[in-house]
């Protein structure tokens, strides 16, 4: 629980600990010195009150007998007057002692003064009577040796017995007073030794818990400081690089500046020909739909192309049938002419001329053959290259149909392409709009990248200033902790 | 275009022009400076016919096949109201290669004892007598002695009088054969063979 207090509440505990010991001692002694007080005031008002009232009761009979010695004497009416007052003085003294009396045998004193006074008041009435009287002055004085003398006598002894009674309990009040001071003293010097050992041992524990943990705290500020002392220096090193870095930014943020005022200028243009774009695909509609005819009649040359391929494919057909009699013809040609030239030769003399005739005709009939093979060939190219130009007569058609179906996606896609020349003519006008305002924006950049070049350098200037304080914090925290413990100053 | 019809005219002006010098050629000279041969072919090999050996020629005439005949003997036709046998010249001359279809072409030898067939007539050739120059022994055969030599081809001639000597000879032997181990034999089932004689 107190690994849990704080600094202030424990310095807090130690002083409220040192304060209670403060006024307990504070109580203690307040009490006690009102009560050595108390004692003191009883002994002077009371004891000693008693003692001095006592002495001035003697002194007040003294002077009573000497006032009655002089009125005795010279019969002088001062004397009795102040005999008077002295012993009206000393009815109130011994009034007065009769209230303050407090013990048994001060009482019974008291009251045996007033009974033997009462004796004494009377027996030197009777005598002053008697001196008024006259008489002589031997018989006064012996009827105040007889009457009064006596009495005189027990009342000094009783007035003495009452002084040495209070002389006595005025010592032992005293005695009391100062033991009870003595007492006192004892206690406030008892506890103030235990304040004094409470403070020391409240200041030790103190010191040692506050020196313990405020040594830990230091060396984690010593630790830290350092730490700072590093994350400044990396703080620094970063703030350096950044500085670099944003002047780099800076430079790229130019760059990117004229590179966007270019490509403001070059969406302007864009925009200025996407309009000239879009102009000429209106204009081109016109020369798609011409285009299209154009094929459609493509179209129809190529089938009529088709068409008089395969006649003449035909055509080479029948020539080829017509050529195959030919052919059959100059065949059986040729062999009645081998024949009649054999017959002939069969003949004789007589053949020879006919002979003659036959081989002519076999001759012709030989031309005729390979004229008909000839032609043959001819047909068979002729057939073939009609084969050849069907193909690709139908080829070409069907690429025309694919051209026509391919230029009809193309007019559609030019219709789309106008459509969308005008949509990039409005976005081309968006760009260049976006352009001007990204270029403002990049203009604020540029400032602000400006900005943040000069508090990176005012960064890396406080990072150093981090830096410096972390030195002087590890130096503190390094004499902080030389001054919480000892062993660290070595 | 124009190129070949020039050409094509010109061709025919010198066809005119053989055709009128053939007649001012005396018949002399053509027999005695040249020989008339049958240029052939009898399954691929080119071959040669003398025409004086020859009777006639014939072309996709009808042969009627002869049942238990030799595998030279075709069958029968009618030539000039005639029957002739018909012997298969590849057979004979030792072309023959498998089953093929019957030779379209016919000869008659000159004393139309018989006919003679091969796949295909190519050409009449007029050779010069020097051309014709005896076979070498190596390659001379029973019925080829000569050869035809002309500018771009090589062909042996065959003597139609030695094949069908030969057949002659072949078939009087196995008549002889057959009479002494098969006497009895009916009529009908010789005719064929006498026919073909």
């Amino acid at each position: 629980m107190a690994r849990h207090w704080t600094f202030g509440q424990k310095v807090g505990a130690s002083f409220a600990l040192i304060v209670a010991l403060a006024v307990a001692m504070s109580v203690v002694s307040y009490y006690a010195l009102r009560a050595v007080v108390a004692s003191k005031d009883r002994v002077i008002d009371v004891e000693a009150q008693l003692l001095i009232d006592a002495q001035e009761l003697q002194a007040l009979r003294e002077a009573a007998a000497a006032d009655a010695r002089g009125y005795l004497l010279t019969r002088e009416d001062r004397f009795f007057t102040t005999l008077q007052a002295s012993r009206t003085s000393f009815a109130a003294v011994l009034a007065r002692l009769q209230g303050n009396v407090v013990t048994d045998e001060g009482r019974r004193l008291v009251d045996t003064i007033e009974r033997t006074n009462e004796e004494q008041v009377r027996a030197m009435d009777q005598v002053i009577a008697l001196r008024r009287t006259d008489a002589p002055l031997d018989a006064v004085v012996q009827a105040f040796d007889n009457q009064v003398g006596p009495v005189r006598e027990r009342l000094d002894a009783a007035i003495q017995a009452f002084v040495a009674l209070e002389g006595q309990r005025l010592r032992a009040a005293t005695q009391a007073s100062t033991d009870a001071a003595s007492a006192a003293s004892t206690l406030v010097a008892t506890l103030a030794l235990f304040s004094v050992l409470g403070a020391c041992v409240a200041g030790f524990v103190l010191t040692r818990t506050l020196g313990r943990q405020i040594g830990t705290a230091v060396s984690q500020v010593q630790s830290s400081s350092a730490e700072l002392q590093a994350a400044a220096t990396q703080q620094a090193t970063g703030a350096k690089e950044q500085a670099t870095a944003m002047t780099e930014i800076a430079t790229t943020i130019g760059e990117l500046l004229a590179t966007s005022r270019q490509i403001t200028e070059s969406a302007q243009r864009v925009a200025q020909i996407a309009e000239e774009t879009a102009a000429a695909a209106r204009s081109g509609d016109a020369t798609v739909d011409e285009a299209h005819a154009s094929i459609a009649g493509i179209r129809r040359q190529v089938d009529l192309i088709v068409g008089h391929m395969l006649e003449l494919g035909k055509k080479s057909q029948q020539i080829g049938s017509v050529l195959d009699i030919v052919s059959e013809l100059a065949e059986q040609t040729n062999i009645l002419a081998i024949n009649a030239t054999i017959e002939a030769a069969g003949a004789g003399e007589a053949g020879r001329r006919f002979a003659v005739v036959a081989d002519e005709i076999r001759k012709l009939a030989d031309r005729v053959a390979g004229s008909t093979k000839e032609i043959r060939g001819l047909i068979e190219e002729v057939r073939s290259a009609v084969n050849t130009t069907v193909m690709a007569t139908e080829t070409g058609a069907k690429a025309v149909d694919a051209g026509s179906a391919q230029f009809g996606r193309v007019a559609a896609a030019f219709t789309q392409i106008a459509g969308l020349v005008g949509t990039t003519t409005e976005a081309a006008r968006e760009i260049e709009l976006s352009t001007r305002q990204q270029t403002t924006a990049v203009e604020q950049v540029n400032v602000a990248i400006a900005n943040i070049a000069q508090a990176s350098k005012e960064t890396e200037a406080s990072s150093g200033q981090t830096q410096q304080t972390a030195s002087q914090l590890a130096v503190l925290s390094t004499d902080l902790l030389r001054l919480v413990r000892s062993e660290a100053a070595a | 275009m124009s190129g070949t019809a020039h050409s094509l005219t010109r061709r025919a002006a010198e066809l005119r022009r053989a055709f009128d010098r053939s007649f001012a050629e005396t018949a002399a000279d053509q027999a005695r400076a040249y020989e008339d041969l049958l240029a052939i072919t009898v399954g691929d090999v080119p071959y040669a016919l003398r025409m004086a050996e020859i009777a006639s020629l014939h072309v996709d005439r009808p042969v009627t096949p002869l049942p238990g005949s030799a595998p030279e003997l075709l069958g029968l036709t009618g030539l000039r109201g005639a029957m002739l046998p018909v012997y298969d010249l590849r057979v004979i001359l030792g072309r023959a290669q498998g089953p093929t279809r019957t030779p379209r072409w016919l000869v008659v030898d000159a004393q139309a004892r018989a006919a003679l067939a091969f796949d295909r007539f190519d050409a009449h050739l007029r050779v010069g007598r020097e051309r014709l120059v005896p076979q070498r022994a190596h390659a001379a055969s029973q019925y080829a002695q000569e050869v035809a030599r002309m500018d771009d081809d090589v062909r042996p001639i065959v003597s139609v009088a030695s094949v069908l000597d030969a057949i002659v000879t072949a078939t009087k032997d196995t008549k002889t054969i057959s009479h002494e181990e098969h006497e009895g034999h009916s009529a009908a089932q010789r005719q064929p063979k006498d026919a073909a004689l």
